[in-house]
This record gives C-alpha cells, sequence and structure tokens, in this order.
C-alpha cells in the first residue's frame, strides 16, 4: 500500500464502474419505467432513493445517468486525447509550420471561456432534436473542442523531443518519420496522452453535467448527471427531501476518483 | 518584438475567431429566414424579392465587413429576443456581472494567495490540509451544483451573494495550487534562505523577499482568473436568476439570438485575449525583474 490515495481512489471508480454498467441487472425495471402509484415517493425498500414527480426510479435513473456519463465523456475524452496524441505527433515530425497552425487552432478554442465555447456551438445546432440524437452531439461537442489544452501539452513535448539528443542521432542515422514514430516519439508521448486522458475524463464529466443543467445536453427521457441536478432546483422540495441529493453525492464521489487518480498519475510522472 | 507579438497575435485570434463565428452563424439552421414570409399579406412575389435581397448580403465575408463596420461606430446589431440594441443590452448585463463577479474574483484570488503564504511560510499544517482538501472537493463540483447548494442554505434570498460566493471559491480552488508552487518555487531562491539565515522578521520576509519576487506570477494567475470568472458565471446566474451577462448567454443560446451570441464571443474573446496577454507579460517581467534586482 504505497499509494493508499490511488488504491482507494481505484477501488472507489471500479465499484461506481461496475454499479453503472450493471444497471440493468440491479434495476431490471430501466429508467424510464413509471410507477405511477408511487410519486416523489421516500425511499423505501422497493426504491432506496425514493422516486420523482412522475413515478421513475431515482436510483435507477442515477445508475443509468452515471452509465451515460462514464461512456459519453469517456469516449471524448478519448477522442479528444487521440487527437491531442496526434498534433503531439504530427508537431514532432513536421516541425516548426505544424506547430504554428497547431498553436492558431488550439488559441482560437482557448480565446473563449469553455462553457461558452460548448454553449455557443450547441446553440448554432438545432435545439430541438431527439434524445439520442443530443448524446451524439454533446459527446462530439466535447471530444471535438475538449483537445486544446491537450495538444498544447503534447506538442510542447514532442517540440523537446524534436531536439533531443536521440532524435537527432536517429535522425543522422537515417531514420525515417514512420520509424522516428515507432521507436522515439510515440513510446515517449504515450504516458503523457494518458495523463492528458485522466486530466480531461473528469472535466469533460463536469462539463456535460453543467450543459445538460442548462438544457442543452441530454434531453430527456435519457437520465443524465446534469438532467438530475435540475430536479433540485425547486430548494423548498429539496429541503424536505434531503435524499434527492444522492446523485450529486455520486458524482462528486465519482469526479474526486477520477481527480485523485489523474494526480497520483501526474506525480508519479513527475 | 516581443511587445509586437503580444499584440499581432491576439489581434489576429480575435479577427479569425470573429470570422469563424460569422461564418458558423451563417451556417446554423434557420438562419436567414424570416417571420414575415409567414404573413398571408405579402405576395409570392414580394417574398422572393425578401429572399433575393437576404441572399445578396448573405457571403460571409460581406456579412463579416458589415459587421466590422458596424461594430467601429458601436452598432452590433439588433436583438432579435428582446427586440432592442445589442450593445446597451450587453453593457446593462456586463455591470451585473460585473457587480457580482468582479469582487468575488479578487477575494478569491486575495484569498487562495494569503492561505497559501500562511502554509508555507507559518508552518500551519492543519490549515495547509484543510485548504488543500477543500480546493480539491470545489473542484469535483459542477459551479450550478455549488450554486445550488448555497441558494438553499441562503433560501436564494440574494443572488448577487450566492453568485459571488460560488464565483469566489470556484477561483479560490482553482489559484491555491499553483500559488502554493508559485510561492515554493520562491522560498528555494537563495537570496529567501539567506535573509532566513539572517533572521529577517517574517514579515518583512514574506513582503520584500517572497512576495515582490512572486507577483508577476501570482498577478497573473488573478488575470488569467478572469475568464474562468465568466464560465462561472453562466450556469451560476441561471441557477441564481441573476440577469448578468452569463444568464444572458444561457438565454440567448436557449432563443437563438445570433447577434447576441456574436457580439457575446467578441467581447468574451477581447476580455480573454486581453488577460491571457496581461497575464504572458507578467510572466515574462518575472524573470526580467528577478535578473534586473540580482544585478
Amino acid at each position: 500500500m504505497r499509494q493508499p490515495a490511488k488504491v482507494a481512489a481505484a477501488i472507489g471508480i471500479s465499484a461506481l464502474a461496475a454499479a453503472s454498467f450493471g444497471a440493468a441487472w440491479i434495476r431490471p425495471a430501466g429508467y424510464a419505467a413509471q410507477f405511477r402509484e408511487a410519486p416523489t415517493l421516500a425511499p423505501c425498500a422497493r426504491f432506496p432513493l425514493g422516486t420523482d414527480e412522475l413515478g421513475r426510479d431515482l436510483l435507477a435513473r442515477t445508475l443509468y445517468g452515471m452509465r451515460l456519463s462514464f461512456v459519453l465523456a469517456g469516449s471524448a475524452a478519448l477522442v479528444s486525447s487521440a487527437i491531442a496524441g496526434l498534433a503531439g505527433v504530427a508537431t514532432g515530425v513536421f516541425g516548426t509550420t505544424f506547430e504554428q497552425v497547431l498553436e492558431i487552432g488550439s488559441n482560437l478554442l482557448m480565446s473563449l471561456p469553455w462553457l461558452f465555447l460548448l454553449l455557443l456551438v450547441r446553440a448554432l445546432m438545432p435545439l430541438e432534436m431527439p434524445a439520442e440524437a443530443s448524446v451524439v452531439v454533446t459527446f462530439l461537442l466535447l471530444a471535438l473542442l475538449g483537445w486544446a489544452p491537450a495538444a498544447r501539452v503534447t506538442g510542447a513535448a514532442a517540440r523537446s523531443l524534436r531536439h533531443s539528443g536521440f532524435t537527432l542521432r536517429a535522425r543522422a542515422e537515417g531514420a525515417g518519420s514512420w520509424r522516428l514514430i515507432r521507436h522515439q516519439l510515440w513510446p515517449n508521448l504515450r504516458p503523457l496522452i494518458v495523463s492528458q486522458f485522466l486530466i480531461l475524463l473528469p472535466g469533460f464529466i463536469l462539463s456535460e453535467a453543467t450543459l445538460s443543467f442548462l438544457g442543452l445536453g441530454v434531453g430527456e427521457p435519457l437520465p443524465s448527471w446534469g438532467g438530475l441536478l435540475r430536479d433540485l432546483e425547486d430548494y423548498s422540495a429539496v429541503a424536505e427531501q434531503p435524499w434527492r441529493v444522492a446523485p450529486l453525492v455520486l458524482m462528486f464521489l465519482t469526479v474526486a476518483c477520477l481527480q485523485s487518480l489523474a494526480s497520483e498519475n501526474a506525480r508519479r510522472k513527475v | 518584438m516581443k511587445f509586437w507579438q503580444a499584440i499581432i497575435g491576439p489581434a489576429v485570434t480575435l479577427l479569425l475567431g470573429g470570422l469563424l463565428t460569422v461564418w458558423l452563424v451563417r451556417q446554423a439552421p434557420g438562419y436567414g429566414t424570416d417571420p414575415s414570409e409567414l404573413d398571408g399579406r405579402w405576395s409570392a412575389e414580394s417574398i422572393a424579392r425578401l429572399r433575393a435581397e437576404r441572399q445578396a448580403h448573405q457571403n460571409a465575408w460581406q456579412l463579416y465587413a458589415a459587421y466590422l463596420k458596424g461594430m467601429a461606430h458601436g452598432d452590433l446589431g439588433a436583438s432579435l429576443a428582446w427586440n432592442r440594441p445589442v450593445a446597451p443590452l450587453l453593457g446593462e448585463r456586463g455591470l451585473v456581472t460585473l457587480r457580482s463577479s468582479g469582487l468575488a474574483v479578487l477575494l478569491g484570488w486575495a484569498g487562495a494567495v494569503l492561505v497559501a503564504l500562511a502554509c508555507r511560510f507559518r508552518a500551519a499544517p492543519f490549515v495547509d490540509a484543510t485548504s488543500r482538501g477543500a480546493a480539491a472537493a470545489l473542484l469535483c463540483l459542477p459551479s450550478p451544483a455549488l450554486a445550488l447548494v448555497l441558494c438553499l442554505a441562503f433560501r436564494a434570498s440574494v443572488p448577487q451573494l450566492v453568485a459571488g460566493a460560488v464565483t469566489g471559491l470556484a477561483i479560490f480552488a482553482r489559484v491555491l495550487l499553483p500559488s502554493s508552487t508559485v510561492l515554493s518555487a520562491v522560498e528555494a531562491e537563495p537570496h529567501v534562505l539567506q535573509a532566513r539565515a539572517r533572521g529577517v522578521p517574517a514579515a518583512r520576509l514574506v513582503i520584500w523577499h517572497v512576495f515582490r519576487c512572486a507577483a508577476p506570477a501570482l498577478l497573473s494567475l488573478l488575470a488569467a482568473s478572469v475568464p474562468v470568472a465568466f464560465g462561472i458565471a453562466v450556469p451560476v446566474e441561471t441557477v441564481c436568476n441573476l440577469p448578468g451577462a452569463g444568464q444572458l448567454a444561457w438565454l440567448a443560446a436557449q432563443k437563438r439570438d445570433l447577434p447576441v451570441l456574436t457580439a457575446l464571443t467578441f467581447a468574451l474573446m477581447a476580455i480573454t485575449l486581453v488577460s491571457t496577454g496581461i497575464a504572458r507579460a507578467w510572466s515574462w517581467s518575472g524573470p526580467e525583474l528577478a535578473e534586473r534586482r540580482a544585478a
């Protein structure tokens, strides 16, 4: 147990992921099933987190929402990290010209506050769309707009690798671009890309929650953490039914575990 | 050369960003359609002529040139949803955001720097652990959730206070760790070690040796916090029902008020680029000042 925080975070995130991916087994009725005889029910043996105004099981909605968030933010972070990795590799191979293009692109994306950028691009798309389409749009927004900070980091690392002794030697020995990528750039950039993925993931989960909270993310009836947070807008109801904050607590635990893993990973690299 | 790079780079980014925004707005579904086309009193010939007139001005370049020309004269277009000019609307709302978040940014930054200073130079492990834990916890919550929790605590009676508190706490969480890193780097500087060895009193050590050296980096953290504060203002003002620029952005996105969104994009881009430029200038001036002082 040399890194207790990392072990605790890994156990926590594994348990949460297992619960979310086993949602269909834990709550077989699904997230959309309405129990009309039991609206706004307090936690009980049948509904451990109670039900909402429409009689939907809140535990089922929380677990399915968590699964959606894991899949959506995870895929978006994977695509963003892949773009950042490609940018890094291209910087290492093509040099200054590509670096300048990358800088202009990342400057453009980073010259607006992240949430406003998401809001702006989302507003330029059709607002009324089926729930499944809203998931795809949210995923694409996060993936295609969120790569800039990660690409800057990988680009800077690739620049220093390009001028490093072993790369210069490989070039002098006649190594081609592909060989340079396979043997010099990729092995050195890979840990950095993994770190960037771990950093992006909790950020994307929070962004998706905020976007859905504002009504521009995942649409109803699909459950999402942002959608569940919207139910908390009625403060008086929350004061009377404190169990409604359970999705918020679970989201907090998920992000805390992921951030802990990311910072432990970064510390190990240092 | 560095100065011109700092001026030309952001200016080109602003112009490119503006062009991209206008192009995106031009591509948005439903752009250029006029509700008057649904008015039965217009003849088919008149509607066709109206459409042709609009088509003539719908090239993205022409649109952008016209927008820039209007902007130079203080005309940012007219809001479709609020049915009034965008410039005064933006001014009114921006003032509300500035009032609720401006002081909060300063307080959040100052609080983080003071806590980091106290932890580094007064050897306060409890304060260090507590503040780091609180900052980490704050970073694990989306800002609307934090606003909801505070609204629940204050019963939403003072929305300005809640919005300010959320912004201040979020800035505190984001500034604490970097400022602690800056201060620990300064702590290891030879002149600080020497002053300590000479027995210079703590207050004098912090003010004359540490803060003077770390000020550029710490001020650049303050400048970098300004655009972050606006990102937080969007959901927080929505939750608190505060009529600021953040709520305006959200409403404009929901109502697809493209003139307001375009003007907001320009304004925010300018603010971000200026604050990033200031942050960069301060971080450049840091080592130069240190070298000059050492010489």
